[in-house]
């Protein structure tokens, strides 16, 4: 899977959550922060990018419910490597 | 968009709130208001209405508190809601108390003015803990220096307006201790409206996902919550009480809404 696509994976699970404006635009602000660029991102900055994403998701879900979230986002990623 | 069981019961209590309220001013000679709706059988539903709403939001606002685990930025913030809106469940209670057990008039001032003014720092409070929450886990919602502009802005605003709404109300020939609290609520109001705009404005970034309809119905129900008491300090200043029922719509959107936004905050937590 293509780096790009790992990023549109971590969009559309917290989509419906934070909505699709914000989650595309939490993405992008969090992937500047973290160096990444035209989304080619390493192993350690996408989980940092889920860290950071999780961070926001708690004021919202709590932390057990957050952890879910973070767990759907590794399974997709998870899922579509092994699909690529 | 799906309705949920909790948006079907909001939202039949506040159609079914504006079908009894709405018509009443307009069709007040009706027999439908003078013999079925009375006065006092619009109290009877009225009250008990308000209280069901406002318990609601404090219990959920309470039970979020509980499950956002200790170090959360927003726990503050449901717990003060959750202070703030029980203080307006006491408020209420105390006028349902005069109006429904003891059959009089509510005095002015009385203990609900108590916990009414109680209440308003306790969710001044709770929303600006929001703001700073939304501000610390760095979502893209803007910069501080926009916030501070947008507050500034409807800080003046709001203060014209102050001025506009108290005049009246500072200059008739009442006690000094009605006319503070005449004047202290819809101030009050206006101080509330200032981190509730921002909020709104931070909220509809969201919009399309689960989150937003938490804030959406907590803050549009402060903001009924400031057009009743406006309505009601013009209506008793005008001698309009005739068209208190449209205040009482307010009041009963407001809670209804509060609660809304209080019960999906805590779906959101336990789903």
């Amino acid at each position: 899977m293509s780096e790009p696509q790992s990023l549109e994976t971590i969009v559309a699970v917290v989509a419906p959550y934070l909505g699709e404006t914000m989650a595309r635009a939490s993405v992008s602000a969090h992937c500047r922060k973290l160096g990444i660029n035209h989304g080619q991102a390493s192993g350690p900055q996408i989980e940092a990018l889920i860290e950071k994403l999780a961070l926001g998701l708690n004021i919202f879900l709590g932390r057990t419910k957050t952890g879910a979230v973070v767990d759907e986002i590794r399974k997709a990623l998870a899922s579509r490597g092994s699909a690529a | 968009m799906k309705l949920s069981p909790a948006d079907v019961f909001h939202g039949t209590f506040a159609a079914a709130a504006a079908l009894v309220f709405l018509p009443q001013p307009f069709w007040a000679a009706s027999p439908l208001y003078t013999q079925l709706l009375t006065e006092p059988v619009l109290l009877r539903l009225g009250a008990p209405t308000k209280l069901l709403f406002l318990f609601l939001g404090a219990l959920f606002a309470w039970r979020s508190a509980r499950l956002f685990e200790p170090g959360n930025p927003v726990r503050p913030t449901w717990m003060f809601l959750a202070v703030g809106i029980t203080g307006f469940f006491l408020g209420q209670a105390t006028l349902a108390f005069y109006q429904l057990v003891l059959g009089v008039a509510v005095p002015f001032p009385s203990l609900a003015d108590v916990f009414f003014l109680l209440a308003y720092p306790l969710l001044i409070l709770g929303f600006v803990t929001a703001i700073l929450a939304y501000e610390k886990v760095g979502f893209p919602i803007g910069t501080s220096s926009e916030r501070w502009a947008l507050a500034l802005l409807a800080g003046i605003v709001f203060a014209m307006a102050g001025v506009y709404v108290l005049r009246p109300i500072l200059a008739a020939p009442i006690s000094p201790l009605e006319r503070f609290l005449n004047a202290a609520y819809p101030a009050l109001d206006l101080v509330i409206l200032v981190p509730v705009l921002i909020l709104m404005r931070i909220a509809l970034r969201f919009r399309g996902g689960s989150v937003v309809r938490v804030w959406t119905a907590v803050l549009l129900g402060f903001c009924f919550m400031c057009v009743g008491d406006v309505l009601f300090a013009y209506f008793s200043g005008m001698g309009q009480e005739r068209l208190g029922s449209l205040v009482d719509l307010m009041f009963v959107w407001a809670y209804i809404s509060v609660s809304r936004g209080a019960v999906e905050q805590h779906r959101l937590l336990t789903s």
